[in-house]
């Protein structure tokens, strides 16, 4: 009986507790809203790189990478060990480029700098359809028309080497040393402009940075931000 | 006559020019390019010595951009070349907030459809108030869609100057407000970044924050390098703040986070968005320590073992030791039990902590599926909550004191055991565990319940199972080897003493709980709960009394006792609607709302403006900043004898919404200024973003 008595006290009273337990719980609870939620208007992730972007930068070791050239011959990074390599990122119908082609000033600094020794390689990463996308004919008809001199002019339509370095706008710059190591990344000079007549006034990174390495000096501007037209790379 | 006649016609005509020279600046650059350009300014007459703005405008082609100071990937921002006349001065361009813009896979940042670039001139005091003066901007700028364009334009603005302050230039006015408003104000609040290597956090505290109100957090650097500017920015809300996510850009050293941090607020029928400017001091964590990633480097396993390990700790926790060290010693009562039983018991006793651990584990994840950021402890987040925890120990405690017997045969110090019943008895006294551990934790239990939240649902509830496992597992040992049983001290006399003595832990976690209580709710909840808790004691002694009548006077008692009972839960759910205090503003004095006092002001004939609030509401916040506490504003307040009302909803109380709806509202901020009676009868409202001019326009109506 009073076994029976204890019973039903108890359970009515555990039931009560549980049950109260478990509404204070879900309804009684200050809690706030909404856990991480993503912002960017529903596309998809922008960067898709091989290496992260963030791993690309000043005294970190250049990615290694392979690319056809206009004159369909591979070539890859590792293949100029212990020379200096820069990287120019081209597109030949942007206002920007057209400005340091049209004054003769890329051609001038691919001279210099090729006739010390260091490789100069073009890369051409507009996907094809896009504003600036060659075939390897196209390219080089435009090399000599221009009297450029680039040891190289690398397509690469797919733009795997582009996103591998996160080159953002043409023209982009990145010098590399004999070490392998990034030495210099960003823009050509530091006059953002298509004014032709700026050519002349700005600070020329590149050339700087070159003479730098070439003498064994540590590079004084390492990182600057580029400018020009976007990378045309496939959607 | 006819001399006069002309005279007028020569007066009225250069009063018509002079004012017409500055109402609507030719366009440059006609249709065919993908930006029209043109300089406007805010007023129409130039006074020397009073500083004012001028806008580069920009209506930019559908589908074409143009960029903001940080263009971000790619793209060059406008710059403006000024040729201007000797004793006028103008300053840099201020920019509006941009927008993200994509282009797969990178990122910019700009501007669409439309831009004003603000520029304030400064004319010196002792210009020549004369001739009209002409300012000419030579600018240039990038207007991209797929391929960039450069563009450039030469603009002049002509005005006269006047000795008479500025008159405002009507055509514009709303252009400017609008832009105003888009430009960065300082941020309020305290903002801190932590990094690592390949991560920033940043972190803003904002007090009282509903996150339900804001739909979108982005952050825009002045600097590149800063973030990976095409990278996703991850927002989380969490008590005191947000905390937004941002990749690193290829900048390694950085030890401030400069830019422009943008919050789109839903309001009612619209949307606000917030454009405040941000210098976030960086923390000394290496880590962030709020983010998965730390926890997401746990291997299952060890979530698992720490779930455990905590499980079995928890059995030492002062809630949960009494009711389990006397659930142990109760066996040893059990000589008369068969092995099998003994381990059935044990068997059920588990059943009921697994399934109360594993509900709370679907609850939480429930929770979380729509929408609420939650993490253990939350419930004890919860006055409510805390205050009926409270109760619930103090009773036990009452229980195992002797007060009342209810709680004797949970223990299994009552006869109950022996019965089939009992098995059903274990589960619920499993149950009942549970319940009592909750407002504990054990150590390794954080980790292993921080990795659980982070994971999917099912390694989340195996996690909390095994948790579960954990609590039970010393009680499951001793059903299983009677070696162990026979081991435990042999019952008697002693077992009430040490029954009482366990009473005291039960209190003491009961007083720590009030003191979080106290925490939460000040004095008021502390008061609440003491009165609460004497019911119970109440509740408890009346219940002991009316056990041994008969049965009528029982039910009474009983009947009495659930009343108490319920007095007591009553008050525990008044301490979760304590009243805010109201903050009082610099330079005005708000009085708070009360449907009375605008009835009483309103009949003596006191125009009256009332400001419906929420502290969590940042549209709301931003609105008195930059309109309400102004100082013109304030003293058109004090000209006009306004009385302000402050309407606060920070916890939505039923008044307030009732005073919403009848404005056809559901929420903040609404801004309703009422005329004096002798004038119109109807009520103002302002629209939900407030500039200083659009209050002055309204009061000048009262």
């Amino acid at each position: 009986m009073i076994v029976n008595k204890n019973w039903t006290a108890k359970k009515s009273l555990l039931g009560i507790t549980s049950g109260l337990m478990l509404l204070t719980v879900a309804c009684g609870s200050s809690v706030r809203a909404r856990s991480e939620s993503p912002n960017v208007g529903g596309s998809t992730p922008a960067v898709s790189v091989a290496a992260r972007p963030g791993a690309v930068r000043p005294g970190a070791a250049a990615p290694d990478f392979t690319g056809t050239d206009s004159n369909g011959q591979t070539h890859s990074l590792s293949d100029f060990k212990g020379k200096v390599v820069v990287l120019e990122w081209t597109n030949h119908d942007c206002p920007f480029v057209r400005k340091h082609y049209g004054t003769g000033n890329m051609q001038q600094l691919q001279k210099e700098a090729t006739s010390k020794g260091v490789v100069w390689l073009s890369v051409v990463s507009s996907a094809s359809g896009q504003q600036g996308y060659v075939a390897g004919s196209q390219a080089n008809e435009l090399t000599k028309s221009r009297s450029a001199v680039p040891t190289a002019v690398i397509l690469d339509s797919e733009g795997k080497i582009g996103r591998l370095y996160n080159a953002r706008t043409t023209p982009h710059m990145y010098v590399i040393g004999q070490d392998g190591n990034i030495k210099y990344m960003g823009a050509i000079d530091n006059i953002p402009s298509s004014q032709t007549s700026d050519v002349k006034k700005a600070n020329n990174y590149v050339r700087t940075a070159l003479a730098e390495v070439l003498n064994g000096k540590p590079v004084s501007t390492s990182t600057t931000q580029p400018y020009g037209c976007t990378v045309k790379y496939s959607g | 006559m006819l001399s006069q006649l002309i005279a007028w016609i020569i007066a009225i005509a250069t009063a018509w020019g002079a004012f017409s020279i500055p109402l609507s600046p030719a366009w440059a650059n006609p249709v065919q390019n993908k930006v029209q350009a043109q300089l406007v300014s805010e007023v129409k007459t130039i006074q020397p010595g009073t500083p004012f703005w001028v806008a580069l405008h920009f209506k930019i082609r559908p589908g074409w951009h143009t960029y903001w100071q940080n263009p971000g990937d790619s793209g060059i921002r406008p710059t403006i070349d000024w040729s201007l006349p000797t004793g006028i001065k103008a300053g840099e361009i201020v920019w509006p907030h941009p927008e993200r813009l994509p282009v797969e896979p990178l990122m910019n940042f700009g501007y669409k459809n439309e831009v004003y670039h603000l520029i304030e001139i400064v004319p010196n005091p002792d210009l020549s108030n004369n001739s009209p003066t002409t300012l000419r901007a030579r600018a240039s700028w990038l207007v991209c869609e797929v391929e960039c364009i450069p563009e450039e334009a030469t603009l002049d603005l002509t005005l006269p100057v006047s000795a008479k302050p500025p008159l405002p230039n009507e055509s514009w006015t709303a252009a400017f407000d609008q832009t105003l408003q888009a430009v960065p104000k300082q941020l309020p609040w305290t903002a801190v970044v932590k990094m690592n290597a390949e991560q920033m956090e940043l972190h803003v505290d904002i007090p009282n924050i509903r996150a339900g109100q804001i739909e979108k957090v982005t952050f825009f650097p002045y600097e590149d390098g800063v973030i990976t500017n095409a990278a996703e920015q991850k927002v989380a809300f969490g008590d005191d703040g947000l905390t937004l996510s941002l990749e690193r850009g290829y900048q390694t050293e950085l030890d401030t986070l400069n830019g422009v941090l943008v919050i789109q607020e839903k309001l009612d029928g619209q949307t606000a968005t917030q454009a405040f400017s941000i210098q976030a001091q960086a923390g000394t964590a290496a880590a962030p320590s709020n983010t998965a990633s730390a926890e997401e480097n746990t291997p299952l396993w060890q979530a698992l073992l720490f779930a455990l390990l905590g499980g079995v700790i928890l059995n030492l926790m002062p809630c949960v030791f009494p009711v389990l060290s006397l659930k142990a010693l109760s066996i040893a009562r059990t000589a008369q039990q068969s092995p099998r039983q003994a381990r059935l018991h044990g068997i059920a006793f588990s059943a009921g902590v697994l399934t109360s651990f594993v509900t709370l584990a679907s609850l939480l994840i429930a929770l979380r599926a729509i929408g609420q950021q939650i993490g253990w402890g939350f419930q004890l987040q919860s006055p409510v909550f805390v205050t009926l925890m409270t109760y619930i120990l103090f009773a036990v405690g009452l229980s195992l004191s002797g007060v009342f017997m209810v709680g004797s045969s949970w223990m299994g110090i009552g006869q109950g055991l022996a019965t089939k019943s009992g098995y059903t008895g274990e589960f619920f006294t499993g149950v009942f565990a549970t319940v009592m551990a909750t407002p504990c934790t054990a150590p390794f239990m954080a980790t292993a319940v921080g990795v659980a939240l982070t994971q999917s649902a099912p390694i989340a509830i195996a996690i909390f199972a095994t948790l579960g496992f954990g609590l039970a597992l010393p009680y499951l040992v001793l059903s299983f080897t009677p070696a162990w049983r026979r081991r435990l001290p042999k019952p008697g006399a002693w077992m009430e003493t040490f029954q009482q003595l366990l009473a005291f832990p039960m209190y003491a976690a009961a007083a720590w709980l009030i003191w979080v209580l106290t925490q939460q709710t000040g004095t008021n909840g502390l008061a609440a709960a003491l009165t609460g808790i004497i019911f119970i004691s109440f509740a408890a002694w009346l219940h002991q009394k009316t056990g041994t009548l008969r049965s009528f006077r029982r039910r009474l008692g009983l009947l009495g006792a659930l009343l108490a009972l319920g007095a007591a839960i009553t008050s525990a759910s008044l301490i979760g609607s304590a009243p805010t205090p109201i903050q009082v503003n610099s330079g005005l004095a708000w009085e708070p709302y009360a449907v009375e006092r605008l009835a009483n002001l309103r009949s003596s004939g006191k125009p009256v403006f009332v400001n419906f609030t929420a502290s969590w509401c940042i549209s709301c916040m931003v609105n008195e900043r930059v309109a309400l506490d102004q100082p013109e504003v304030v003293a058109a307040f004090q000209e006009k004898g306004v009385t302000l009302l402050k309407a606060d909803w920070t916890n939505r109380n039923s008044t307030i919404t009732q005073a919403l709806r009848t404005f056809g509202r559901s929420g903040v901020p609404l801004y309703v200024l009422y005329p004096s009676v002798t004038e119109k009868a109807e009520p103002i409202v302002l629209p939900q973003v407030l500039t200083t001019s659009v209050v002055q326009q309204a009061l000048d109506k009262v």
